[in-house]
């Protein structure tokens, strides 16, 4: 039996682990799998005399989990001094308190 | 000259960079005004605001025996009076500064090819103060009419001023009870001069009222002004990274240093400095390129819009040339010394002074216009690059700092909370709770009678450590920007932990740039808007804040300082002797008087410890007064990322158990 | 945020934002623009969508803007070094992320996808409420909840105004173990929190875990599945937008005032169960948004400084570390934590019975399978009775079960039972009697494995198996009153003793004292008319919803929700005389006949902030009362038809106004005055003062059928009243048409008497 644990940067939220867990646990020869999205690694216990590691990072990739690669898209990326490139484009600038702020901060649950 | 006791370079300034071009300045034997402070005594009745010069039956010296000048004024006259026409220019200063803006922001919206209106978004949210319909109109009818519109202001026939109505209702009435709402920003500069003219207004008390609602025109009316049209023109300020200190000075590129504090030229020559014809013309002279770096308020300026990095403040306008690294110096208003001339004389740099406003005798006048203006940027540069073979011996010391700038009011709002949830509420509750113990604007000048940064560089640690956040502008933020305080790493270095958790909160770093002295009227909307926000009473006046200049010199600092306190700040004016202490009259007046009339009060102390002392004070009365818990930093510092860290040094196997905690 | 936080949330915005965007263009490929979006049962589109952007989605293709929204809300992660704020930039993330989740949510249920199959799952069904023989055993199988419809919504609405369901608790993720699972629920369930359910940890959701250990999952025991990954989140999301549009009276477009609103007035909390993916930081971020804060049982970086939300946003309670032996311990202490960082002030009253106790369990049902033993229904007879007797008459804590236990019965048999409560109290009143006795059907219906239906001599209770095994007898159900009559009547209430009959003599004659009371109590009601009194109540509970919302409530017209008459309020009043009902002074009648009361016009102009100054207390076209979002049914006129429809909640289908009962409750609800819509208390229905301005019952033209069919009795009772004994025959309903010529030829064909009355206008 052996333990391996592979990055699957890919696998960034709990959706992810069910599609990596379901192409995993079909393998014949996978006794556990540990997929993990908060830190996008998966630990595989398996039978080397099964199953291959090179299977398990196939099947990962096929089914667009690639070990070890890519990288989750940064639609926004950063500019050279860091200001953000959103600032010009919020539409607005408040400059007083909001009315409803105060307004609906009022008295609740008062029974 | 007698010889008189000079200070060694680590005497005389705080800053590693300014000790190092001091100590070469002794070198070459230049002479800055450091050296020339050491050499001039202060005069002491000038001092202590007891020369009277009003009239051609003087100067009268009110000292020793002498209580009247020969018309028969009071000592409490006479200083009242020498501290009005402070106020006077000061606020003539920043609303000057403004108008000018103003005529700009008309330029843009009547077609000027080189200035555009860049945040709409403000120019709306201003339209909207001045009474300017914005509807579905083009962007450049409202600019027009908001243009109109804030001129109008300078010269208001009635009423008062539109921007009052950002302050507090409460505040509102006090002024317009104590009849001190200004009514028009000229109006009241001028009625200042008027009444402290000789054998004119001769009462200390009501010349003083005088002083606030000047004051007030300037910090509710042209220093705002000229804030908001210039974020209309420029952009508003958000977050930006830069670096500050001369070493930003690069030896392979021509460096201009622009310097003053009108950003309108200067944003042109940002732009034209990476114009392809400009980088070429450079390299043709064996430069790389152009390499732009701020001093003083035009600095804080360019940096919060646009990242331009701080070559240094006020009392580094000298050490710049003396780097030997500068091709020209562009200037164009307030605080310039005409020490410069010489000093750039001694090197290959060009001053070049630019404002309509502003000729130094013996420097370069390329005069701004602003339909000519990138024309005249490019002149500029070109005028430097054509210096940069000139070039001798360059000292550039290596010592710059990070810095992250760009924090305007509007920026803080949606920092607070995003597009959908922006509002000053986390603040005020991070001083309701007691995490930010109170709030300190630490703003203002250099005075080369101090050590240079020095009282800046204490007071600002000082409140770091005991959880007070601390805004800046003018030379006094440039100081904390070198001195790494504005970084946000400096909130787990040099904050207390109830401030340190809010900073890590928010990502901020515990020391806001809030840019140019003219923008301290961002302080008084983000003052106002505390207010509003509830939980820290009905007026500024309550809010647990204080102002301060610990190293003021110029005569804006007084006005500031004037329309704060008027405004219901408690200010400390820090380091030089008290320029009221010839009347301990006035100086009641503008202490508990002031504070009985308008909550606030103006207090001239030397001694930095002393000055935090008494704003601590200050800060825990008004948290006493307001019913908020007692300050115990003791409570706070259990957020964080810290113990996030610790898991993530595991590997997989033992993480997947450790986010679940050891067994206790 | 922390900047660790701020950056996981925000990889995680663009990455969803992102992976929309793919789904997106799939979609439109592969079904094109014009395919239809849609949630299923509610009249908010994609609620989150529709309140945050105004945007009504119906197709694919209308999804393009919103993801267009969604970036532009993006912004790049800090750095790990000299980093700019990020504070404000992760919140906008978090709404993008919730933009973006909607609208995966939409595309899946374009592709059939959602509701989340999930195969041998059962939700517990609402139908058998009325009765347990309504029993489907296979109804509604295989399929997680998916969004929670409109009629669930509102029906939640008094509770959550009220304050007897505090607000809700969503749960993402999987609980460390499957006991800590079920405790962290039952704790939730005793505070009567709503719990929403999803998420999953390497492959294992909380919602798998409860499977497993056998949790009754459904509406009615308060626990709704709502899918096993994190993007399910968005239906609580969603809930808590439709909330606010419902009951606060607010319009879609109104973002900040919706999220300021959640803030402030629901009290919804968040608690991530095992590892946080980025994902689930960014959902966060969003769920910070509305104001509602995040508790993690593992580490993660804590951020404690307030004010987006009231209090802490994030906390973090490792669950190994919390101080407790046992994971029942854990789990009240970790829930402990999340309503005191939410500050929901909620009241437990213990009582000591061996089964858990909450209104959570109020819905559950004894299935006859699992039913150890019932009193009434077909078999046996059971009655309640409180009465209030003198001081000195009752042993306060006193409990007798007089007569046989229910050992002796085989399992799954029948015995009688009667329940005799004796109170007295100074400030007791007999008029409060049936507004006492009608609590013991929530009392002992809060018992798990009690299933309690019906009232007075109609009662009918069941136990089941399971609550037997744990020891419970006859005697708890003494307790149980004893202790809720303290708690919750303790104003009124002195002192309660309870009496447990079950002996065959003392029963009928007790069955014959309670008729006799019954009897008396209904001659009093129908002496109780508006006329009779000189008060009205207010009640303006409400208001902490839809915030210039007043109900006027006299004795001849209830409460629009139907939990509060006249008698309830002036119970009410008795017990909290600062509370939520006043006594109106009804003044000078200035017209007896529309019901206007000087008196009733100053005390709504004040209660309404101004809003409403007029309140015809009979009339539907003249000032007719306002309504907040929680009224049982629907009013609204039919110009064709020169009547009125009126539309139940149950009801989902269409109407002849041509809308559905969540589409005509935006125009009824938010406290506004709509002349030709109002919305009501069903047992107003069978007022004599029921739109009595207006012509009175003989308007009703178009009547939901569930109304029919619940209301049968009372309703011919109305008609022979109105004199006209076959006038229900002739009121359509939605079996018979849903559009205004069906309904006019339907009126024609039975002579409806609205066709001949006086014109409405």
């Amino acid at each position: 039996m052996e333990k391996v644990v592979l990055d699957v940067p890919l696998m960034w939220a709990d959706h992810h682990v069910m599609k990596v867990r379901e192409v995993l646990t079909k393998l014949d020869g996978v006794t556990d799998v540990y997929a993990s999205s908060a830190w996008k690694q998966v630990l595989v216990a398996y039978d080397p005399a099964k199953v291959k590691r090179e299977t398990l990072e196939q099947a990962l990739a096929q089914a667009g989990y690639p070990v070890g690669q890519g990288e989750t898209p940064i639609l926004v990326p950063p500019t050279e001094k860091r200001r953000d490139p959103r600032w010009g484009d919020l539409g607005f600038r408040m400059s007083q308190t909001y009315r409803a702020d105060l307004e609906m901060s009022g008295d609740f649950r008062k029974w | 000259m007698a010889k008189k006791k000079v200070r060694t370079p680590e005497e005389a300034s705080r800053d590693a960079a300014a000790i190092a071009l001091l100590e070469r300045a002794l070198q070459i034997n230049a002479e800055t005004c450091f050296y020339r402070a050491d050499e001039i005594t202060p005069c002491p009745i000038g001092a202590d605001g007891l020369c009277c010069r009003f009239c051609a039956m003087g100067p009268c010296r009110l000292v020793g025996d002498v209580d009247m000048g020969v018309c028969g004024a009071t000592r409490d006259v006479v200083v009242v009076r020498n501290f009005a026409r402070a106020v006077a220019a000061g606020a003539a200063s920043h609303s000057d500064h403004g108008r000018s803006v103003a005529y700009t922001l008309l330029a843009a919206a009547e077609g000027n090819p080189v200035y555009k209106i860049r945040d709409p978004y403000k120019l709306f949210e201003v339209a909207r103060y001045l009474g300017v319909k914005v509807g579905d109109r083009p962007v450049e009818e409202i600019a027009r009419d908001v243009a109109i519109a804030a001129l109008g202001e300078f010269g208001r026939i009635e009423g008062e001023l539109l921007y009052l109505k950002r302050a507090p209702v409460k505040r509102q009435k006090i002024w317009r009870d104590l009849g001190i709402a200004p009514r028009a920003v000229d109006r009241e500069v001028v009625e200042l001069l008027h009444r402290t003219h000789m054998g004119n207004d001769q009462d200390a008390d009501h010349l003083l009222d005088q002083c606030m609602r000047c004051a007030l025109a300037d910090g509710w009316g042209g220093s705002m002004l000229a804030t908001d049209l210039t974020d209309i023109l420029f952009g508003t300020p958000a977050p930006v990274r830069a670096e500050a200190n001369l070493g930003v000075l690069r030896e392979d590129m021509v460096n201009v240093i622009i310097h003053g504090h009108e950003p309108t030229l200067s944003e042109i020559i940002v732009a034209a400095a990476q114009d392809p014809e400009i980088v070429a013309y450079a390299q043709s002279k064996g430069a790389k390129g152009v390499n732009l770096a701020g001093i003083c308020c035009t600095a804080n300026e360019i940096l919060v819009r646009e990242g331009v990095p701080l070559a240094g403040n006020f009392l580094q306008q000298e050490l710049a040339i003396l780097t030997g690294a500068v091709e020209a110096m562009v200037v164009d208003i307030q605080c310039i010394m005409e020490g410069l001339v010489p000093l750039a004389n001694r090197f290959h740099t060009a001053l070049i002074t630019t404002s309509p406003k502003v000729k130094v005798a013996g420097a370069l006048h390329l005069e701004f216009d602003e339909h000519r203006a990138l024309e005249i940027a490019k002149q500029i540069l070109h005028t430097a690059i054509d210096r940069f073979p000139q070039r001798g011996e360059v000292f550039v010391p290596n010592y710059r700092s990070p810095l992250v700038a760009g924090f305007s009011h509007e920026y803080i709002n949606y920092a607070l909370g995003g597009s959908y949830r922006g509002s000053f509420r986390p603040l005020n509750d991070a001083i309701v709770a007691g995490r930010i113990r109170g709030v300190v604007a630490d703003i203002g000048c250099n005075n080369a009678r101090l050590c240079h940064d020095e009282n800046h560089y204490y007071v600002v640690s000082e409140f770091l450590k005991n959880d007070v956040l601390v805004v800046q502008t003018g030379c006094g933020a440039i100081a904390s920007a070198k001195k790494g305080y504005m970084t946000p790493e400096a909130a787990m270095e040099y904050a207390g932990p109830g401030l340190r958790e809010v900073c890590e909160a928010i990502g901020i770093p515990p020391v806001l740039h809030m840019g140019a002295c003219v923008d301290n009227s961002r302080i008084l909307t983000v003052l106002s808007q505390m207010v509003t926000e509830t939980g820290l009473g009905d007026d500024i006046s309550d809010i647990p804040a204080v102002g301060m200049a610990v190293e003021w010199m110029s005569e804006k600092a007084l006005a500031i300082a004037t329309y704060c306190v008027a405004s219901g700040a408690y200010v400390i004016m820090g380091g030089v002797r008290n320029p009221l202490a010839g009347s301990p009259e006035v100086m009641r007046l503008t202490t508990e008087g002031w504070e009985q009339k308008v909550g606030g009060r103006l207090e001239f102390v030397e001694d930095p410890k002393e000055i935090v002392g008494r704003s601590l004070a200050h800060i825990d009365r008004k948290r006493a007064a307001l019913g908020l818990e007692e300050y115990n930093p003791a409570k706070w510092g259990k957020s964080g990322d810290w113990r996030m860290r610790q898991v993530l040094e595991l590997p997989f196997e033992a993480r997947i158990e450790a986010v679940y905690g050891g067994r206790k | 945020m922390s900047r660790y936080i701020a950056t996981r949330a925000i990889r995680g915005a663009n990455a969803i934002v992102a992976e929309a965007e793919a789904l997106l263009q799939k979609a439109l490929a592969e079904k094109g623009p014009d395919a239809p979006v849609a949630f299923t049962n509610t009249a908010y589109y994609l609620p989150v969508i529709y309140g945050m952007m105004a945007y009504p989605v119906t197709k694919i293709g209308d999804l393009v803007p919103v993801i267009e929204k969604a970036k532009s809300l993006l912004h790049p992660p800090p750095d790990e070094n000299w980093w700019v704020p990020y504070l404000g930039e992760t919140l906008d993330c978090g709404m993008a992320t919730l933009l973006a989740e909607e609208a995966i949510e939409g595309i899946r249920f374009a592709y059939g996808e959602q509701p989340e199959r999930y195969p041998g799952f059962r939700m517990t069904g609402s139908a058998s409420f009325t009765s347990p023989e309504f029993e489907t055993e296979e109804g509604g199988g295989g399929y997680l909840n998916g969004p929670i419809d409109d009629i669930q919504l509102r029906s939640w609405g008094i509770q959550l105004v009220d304050g007897r369901m505090p607000g809700f608790a969503a749960l993402l993720g999987a609980a460390r173990t499957n006991q800590a699972a079920v405790a962290l629920v039952r704790e939730l369930q005793r505070r009567n929190i709503l719990v929403f359910l999803m998420g999953n940890v390497n492959g294992r959701s909380i919602i798998d875990q409860l499977h497993e250990e056998g949790v009754e999952m459904g509406y009615d025991t308060y626990i709704v599945p709502f899918g096993r990954d994190t993007i399910a989140t968005i239906y609580p999301l969603g809930f808590a937008t439709r909330s606010a549009l419902t009951f606060g009276g607010l319009k879609p477009g109104q973002w900040r005032e919706i999220l300021l609103y959640n803030k402030y007035r629901v009290f919804a909390f968040a608690i991530a169960l095992g590892e946080v993916d980025d994902l689930k930081y960014a959902t966060a971020a969003g769920a910070i948004c509305y104001g509602f804060p995040v508790i993690a049982d593992t580490v993660i970086p804590q951020i404690l400084p307030t004010g987006v939300t009231r209090y802490e946003h994030v906390i973090s309670m490792p669950w190994e570390e919390i101080d407790a032996p046992t994971d029942e311990e854990k789990a009240a202490r970790l829930v402990q934590k999340a309503i005191e960082v939410r500050g929901v002030k909620v009241k437990i009253t213990e009582v000591p019975i061996p089964v858990p106790y909450g209104s959570a369990f109020e819905g559950e049902v004894v299935r006859k399978a699992d039913m150890r033993v019932e009193f009434g229904g077909r078999a046996s007879r059971a009655f309640e009775y409180l009465r209030m007797v003198p001081m000195e008459q009752v042993e306060d804590g006193k409990i007798e079960v007089i007569g046989p236990g229910f050992e002796d019965v085989p399992v799954g048999g029948a015995m009688d039972l009667g329940i005799v409560v004796e109170v007295a109290g100074r400030k007791m009143q007999e008029d409060f009697e049936p507004v006492l006795e009608r609590q013991i059907h929530y009392f002992i219906n809060g018992a798990s494995g009690i299933q309690h239906i019906g009232q007075r001599d109609i009662a009918w209770i069941r136990i089941s198996k399971t609550a037997a095994e744990k020891g419970f007898n006859l005697r708890h159900f003494g307790d149980i009153l004893y202790a809720r009559f303290h708690a919750d009547f303790g104003a009124i209430v002195d002192k309660v003793q309870v009496k447990i009959i079950t002996d065959p003599a003392l029963h009928a004659e007790w069955l014959a004292k309670a008729r006799e009371a019954y009897d008396r109590r209904n001659r009093r009601l129908a002496d109780l008319v508006d006329e009779a009194v000189d008060t009205f109540y207010s009640c303006v509970l409400c208001q902490s919803f839809a915030p210039t919302h007043c109900c006027v409530i006299s004795p001849q017209r209830l409460g629009l929700c139907g939990a509060y008459n006249w008698l309830d309020c002036k119970a009410s009043y008795e017990i909290n005389p600062t509370g939520p009902n006043q006594p109106i002074a009804k003044g000078q009648c200035l017209d007896s006949v529309k019901g206007y009361f000087t008196g009733v016009n100053e005390y709504v102009r004040v209660a309404s902030q101004g809003k409403v100054d007029t309140v015809a207390m009979y009339s539907i076209m003249e000032n007719p009362m306002t309504a907040c979002g929680c009224f049982e049914c629907i009013v609204m006129v039919i110009p064709e038809a020169n009547g009125v429809m009126v539309v139940s909640r149950e009801d989902p289908s269409m109407t002849p106004a041509g809308m559905t009962f969540s589409t005509l409750a935006g125009m009824a609800g938010g406290g506004l005055q709509t002349p030709g819509v109002m919305g009501v208390g069903k047992y107003y229905l069978t007022s004599p003062k029921f739109l009595s301005a207006d012509g009175g019952f003989r308007r009703v033209v178009w009547m939901s059928s569930f109304l029919k069919q619940t209301m049968a009795e009372e309703l011919k009772a109305v008609c022979e009243r109105e004199g006209d004994p076959d006038l229900l025959d002739k009121i359509a309903d939605e079996t018979i048409c849903t559009d205004v010529e069906g309904l006019l030829a339907y009126l024609e064909e039975k002579g409806h008497p609205a066709l001949t009355m006086p014109p409405l206008f």
